[in-house]
């Protein structure tokens, strides 16, 4: 599904040059889920905004579903994007215009699909927030909120999902919960999930755990 | 498109477009409404002026006019009347007198009214138009002159007319203020039956025209290169010597003011794109995770601006409307009754300037958005707005620039503004980043408020100085608005004070001088002094004839009529010598001559050259020793020609003088006439009660955009210090959460505002200065002084008025709960 060869990234600093990763070499298959690990500023985020074609390496390649992406302009990324991947973000990047149906029907209505309120309402429901369809991100806690950007992944039935930090924001148990919602609606999906994360426990629940190094990648 | 719209309506109900929206509402409200409302006053005042004329232009001329052009007159939508003016003898039983006879078609008066009475110097009874046949209109002192009551009969030349009604005022009448004698009207056809105008004889036509400003505009560009040397065309400004001043100086005001309007509103248009489009990053980033393409993004924001300014154009001309029916119901006491609607071109103001502000404002920042890269949701880049200050300010210039151009029609007027604005933009960076460097220094020594408050000042030092850029430039513009308004209120009132005076005598023979004064005295009238005054023509220029060089003339100064000629020793305070010198008293052997300049340039006279006068048959020779320039439009008598001393033996000299006669001692008009019957009284009080009512409007008129003006500059400090606002939010609540006090926070915002205030009004003040030298000088022609009330109290209002608004906006910021806003984030 996810192919990286000798992936690069090196961003100039006021002293000279930064290099954030130094040649990935990485192979991710379809349905795999692998959880992403290292300490703060190794590059995991870097390296998840490559693979998800967010972002362009300064060398290297990253082939997804048969794409090379490097090849691609910004227009054609996006389009790979829309057909391709989901996320969910640390900060849950809700709008905090819209209501918590509006924020999983946006991607839905982005990509032109027709009849989508009933799928969007279905997903609300299975993270357990059917009664709280019109309420806007700010009447809703954190963990209320990460629920509303994991149906909003979901919903979109891509094959990839990324996750930077899903629980990084939540306390301990609504951190679990959400994990929980998480792992098991994959598996209902059978979607392909890299997982960005400090916490070994969740990293644990994934299939492959990869250690991120002073931007070098490596299997435990 | 359908999902496009559904995120615009998103966008709408959660307020985010909202100050956009406003400020473009408000912006095409502003200029719709200022350029409406001057629109209407400037044809009501055109049109007002237009009485002076009885119609809104003539041709005036020596030969009839032709079949063609009263063909291409009626083809072109014009109406038309036509007067001839001839002297002739008016005999009655018992007297005669030399009348002024205006011959008129039932057309006349285009415009203005014929203002007639029952009785000399009576009541207004009737408006009339042309007399009907058989009968004449006369003038109310002729009646007196003529020893006659109206009723009698007169004759002119072979026929005999009923001199019906007295004149109490006719709309064109004559603001020379010599050689007049008194105005007889009668019916045109009734000319040929006095057998007065023979081939030959002088006669002056004058053919009116009246209708909407486009149809004379294009009238007068066809017909002017078919004039000759026969006629000549009077436009409204060139029949009003008296307002031309006035009318002109108003105009540039008015441009100004709209000029300023579409900066300021192109200021706040700007700001708020600008924040728009810094909140709408992170939406942007969101959508091109989902899918969407930079082209999709444009799309949307596109459709996203065309909405806008179709809201924008259609509230803003509804609001414009509203707006300057506001105003006008405000001014209506001091309005004409019927105002004349507005031109068309003035709603497109409103709408064009709304368009291209939304093109040249908001556009860049908006639809840069489509550069905003995706992996900004997993990290917040710094640089949100994508589009630079410099460029962005390079588009916004230009179209200022453009909208100023296309707005005043004025070379000179943009390029003074546009030189300003540079330049204080300029200087006003510089020393931004030099004061704000410079506070930084001088928080060591201060207090705990004052510290953090400097602190902030200094920790936002790139987003302040753009602040103080724009405040400086928008306090510039308010004092040089003020300023210049006053300047131009003040001025306007020393030209006609209220006792000017409003009759001239003349015609005055030396032995009637202490009857007449005594006349006067007994009613309480002061008179100005006497002047002496002598008829002649100049008839030969060193060795050249008159006739020569009158027919090489330049400009279409009348050479062939009699000039008046007078003698002084003292130079009047509104007449200035451009070259040569004005003599002493003693240096008086020699005969000098000081000409007007614009009479000698005609003639190409030099200095030192030898005029030769006839002056009652006496031929005269003197040098010409100085030019004078002469202000015509101040209501003193004045002359082409002014002698160092007495001419022949100062004996045949009439004398001249003027008064202020109020409008209850009228009467005394009918005594003068009948106890110095040689001596001609011009009535000017009409004519200056008219002007003075324009006058009156126009202030008005400018008194009103200034508050609008004043308005506009609020809103774009009341947007520009919104839009630093989520950053004040952010760190407020942070500082709270570390501990400071509310009070604490709230004095160091006010402290922050208020300095930027202060520095704000210091450079104003510089900025404000150059420029009110370059437009008093130059544009109005009001002269310059220091303005030291201005150094003192500019900076001063400034920092009130920023700290106070920035105090009353950021009251939200430190009664916020903080968790409220930490969360929002
Ligand atoms: N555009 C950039 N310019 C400069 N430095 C960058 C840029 N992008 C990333 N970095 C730096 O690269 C390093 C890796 O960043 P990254 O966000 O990928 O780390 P991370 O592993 O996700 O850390 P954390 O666990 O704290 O989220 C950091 O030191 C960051 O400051
Ligand atoms: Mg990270």
């Amino acid at each position: 599904m996810i192919i990286t060869r000798q992936l690069c990234q090196r961003v100039p600093v006021v002293d000279g040059q930064l290099d954030i990763l130094k040649g990935i070499n990485l192979e991710i298959k379809q349905g795999e889920s692998v959880a992403i690990v290292g300490s703060s500023g190794s590059g995991k985020t870097t390296l998840l905004g490559m693979l998800a074609g967010l972002d362009l390496p300064s060398s290297g390649e990253i082939l997804l579903d048969n794409t090379e992406l490097t090849q691609l302009d910004e227009e054609a990324r996006a389009k790979v994007r829309g057909k391709l991947v989901s996320f969910v973000f640390q900060d849950f990047q809700l709008l905090g215009s819209l209501t918590a149906l509006e924020n999983v029907l946006l991607p839905l209505e982005v990509r032109g699909q027709e009849n989508v309120e009933a799928l969007a309402e279905r997903y609300l429901e299975r993270v357990g927030l059917a009664q709280r369809h019109h309420h806007y991100p700010k009447q809703l806690s954190g963990g209320e909120q990460q629920r509303v950007a994991l149906a909003r992944a979901f919903a979109c039935e891509a094959p990839l999902l990324f996750a930077d930090e899903p629980t990084g924001n939540l306390d301990t148990a609504t951190g679990k919960k959400i994990a929980d919602l998480l792992f098991s609606m994959n598996e209902e999906a059978g979607t392909t999930l890299i997982l960005v994360t400090h916490d070994m426990e969740l990293a644990k629940r994934c299939q492959r755990q990869l250690v991120m190094e002073a931007g070098e990648l490596r299997e435990i | 498109m359908q999902s496009a719209l559904r995120l615009l309506w998103r966008d709408w109900r959660g307020g985010e477009l909202t100050l956009l929206l406003f400020s473009l509402i408000l912006a095409t409200a502003t200029i719709t409404s200022i350029s409406l409302f001057v629109s209407r006053i400037q044809n009501s005042i055109l049109d007002e002026a237009s009485h002076f004329l009885a119609a809104d232009a003539q041709v005036r001329g020596s030969l009839a006019i032709s079949q063609e052009w009263q063909d291409q007159a009626k083809t072109r939508d014009l109406q038309t009347a036509t007067a001839l003016g001839f002297r002739g003898m008016v005999f009655s039983d018992k007297g005669m007198h030399l009348g002024r006879v205006k011959a008129v078609t039932d057309s006349y008066p285009l415009k203005g009214e014929m203002q007639l009475s029952l009785q000399p110097f009576g009541t207004i009874d009737e408006i009339g138009n042309a007399p009907a046949r058989g009968e004449v209109w006369l003038a109310s002192r002729l009646f007196g002159l003529l020893n006659i009551e109206p009723g009698d009969r007169v004759q002119l030349g072979e026929a005999y007319f009923i001199a019906s009604r007295a004149i109490i005022k006719e709309p064109d009448s004559p603001q020379s203020f010599f050689g007049v004698a008194p105005r007889v009207i009668m019916h045109i056809d009734d000319v040929e039956s006095t057998h007065v105008v023979k081939t030959g004889s002088r006669i002056n036509y004058t053919w009116m025209l009246a209708g909407n400003s486009e149809n004379i505009e294009a009238f007068k560009t066809w017909i002017e290169p078919l004039l000759g040397e026969h006629h000549r065309w009077v436009g409204i400004k060139e029949g009003n010597r008296g307002i031309e001043g006035a009318l002109n100086r108003a105009e540039r005001f008015l441009l100004l003011a709209g000029s300023l309007c579409v900066v300021l509103s192109g200021l706040a248009i700007a700001i708020s794109a600008r924040r728009y489009a810094d909140r709408q990053s992170a939406h942007v980033a969101l959508l091109k995770t989902f899918g969407l393409r930079p082209t999709d993004i444009n799309r949307l924001y596109a459709i996203n601006l065309a909405v806008l300014g179709l809201l924008g154009v259609g509230f803003g001309i509804l609001g414009g409307w509203f707006l300057h029916t506001a105003m006008l119901s405000i001014v209506s006491a001091f309005l004409p009754k019927a105002l004349v609607a507005p031109s068309l071109s003035s709603w497109l103001v409103g709408a064009l300037s709304c368009f291209i502000a939304l093109l040249a404002f908001a556009a860049p920042p908006i639809l840069a958005l489509r550069q905003v890269p995706p992996a900004r949701v997993l990290r917040k880049t710094g640089n949100d707005t994508l589009i630079s200050k410099m460029r962005a300010g390079t588009i916004g210039c230009v179209a200022v620039l453009f909208l100023i151009f296309w707005y005043s029609r004025s070379i000179s007027m943009t390029v003074i503004l546009a030189l300003g604005g540079l330049l204080c933009l300029l200087g006003v960076w510089v020393f931004a980043q030099v004061l704000v460097a410079l506070s930084r220094k001088l928080s060591g020594s201060l207090n705990k408020n004052w510290r953090l408050g400097l602190a902030n000042l200094q920790r936002h030092k790139q987003s302040n100085a753009l602040q103080i850029v724009i405040f400086s430039v928008l306090f510039m513009l308010l004092f040089v608005m003020s300023i210049v308004r006053t300047g131009l209120l003040a001025q306007w009132e020393q030209q006609i004070p209220e006792k000017a005076p409003n009759h001239f005598a003349f015609n005055i023979f030396p032995n009637e001088k202490p009857a007449l004064d005594t006349l006067l005295a007994q009613e309480g009238i002061e008179r100005q002094p006497f002047y002496p005054m002598v008829r002649g023509r100049v008839i030969k220029i060193n060795d050249d004839l008159m006739k020569d060089r009158r027919e090489n003339a330049e400009n279409n100064m009348n050479y062939v009529r009699e000039l008046n000629l007078t003698w002084s020793d003292t130079l009047g305070s509104d007449n200035k010598i451009l070259e040569g010198n004005w003599w002493q008293e003693s240096n008086n052997e020699e005969l000098l001559v000081s000409a007007e300049t614009e009479y000698a340039k005609g003639l190409k006279l030099q200095l030192g050259d030898t005029l030769v006068f006839s002056i009652a048959g006496q031929e005269v020779s003197a040098k010409v020793a100085s030019f004078r320039s002469v202000q015509w439009d101040s209501m003193n008598p004045n002359f082409f020609m002014i002698f160092n001393r007495p001419l022949l033996d100062g004996n045949t000299a009439n004398w001249l003088t003027s008064f202020y006669l109020p409008g209850d001692k009228k009467l005394l008009l009918n005594q003068l006439a009948r106890d110095f019957p040689t001596i001609s009284v011009v009535e000017l009080d009409q004519m200056l009660d008219q002007v003075r009512s324009i006058i009156q409007q126009v202030s008005l008129g400018i008194e009103f955009i200034l508050v609008l003006i004043l308005s506009a500059g609020f809103l774009v400090l009341i947007t520009s210090v919104q839009a630093t606002l989520d950053t004040r939010m952010q760190e407020s609540a942070i500082l709270r959460t570390l501990g400071a006090n509310k009070k604490l926070v709230s004095m160091t915002l006010v402290i922050e505002f208020a300095s930027l205030g202060f520095l704000s009004g210091l450079l104003a003040v510089i900025g404000a200065e150059a420029m009110l030298y370059i437009l008093q000088t130059r544009t109005f022609e009001l002269g310059w002084t220091p303005h030291f009330i201005l150094w003192l109290s500019g900076p001063v209002i400034a920092a009130l008025l920023i700290g106070l608004i920035g105090w009353l906006s950021t009251k939200k910021v430190v009664s916020t709960p903080p968790l409220k806003t930490l969360r929002a984030y």
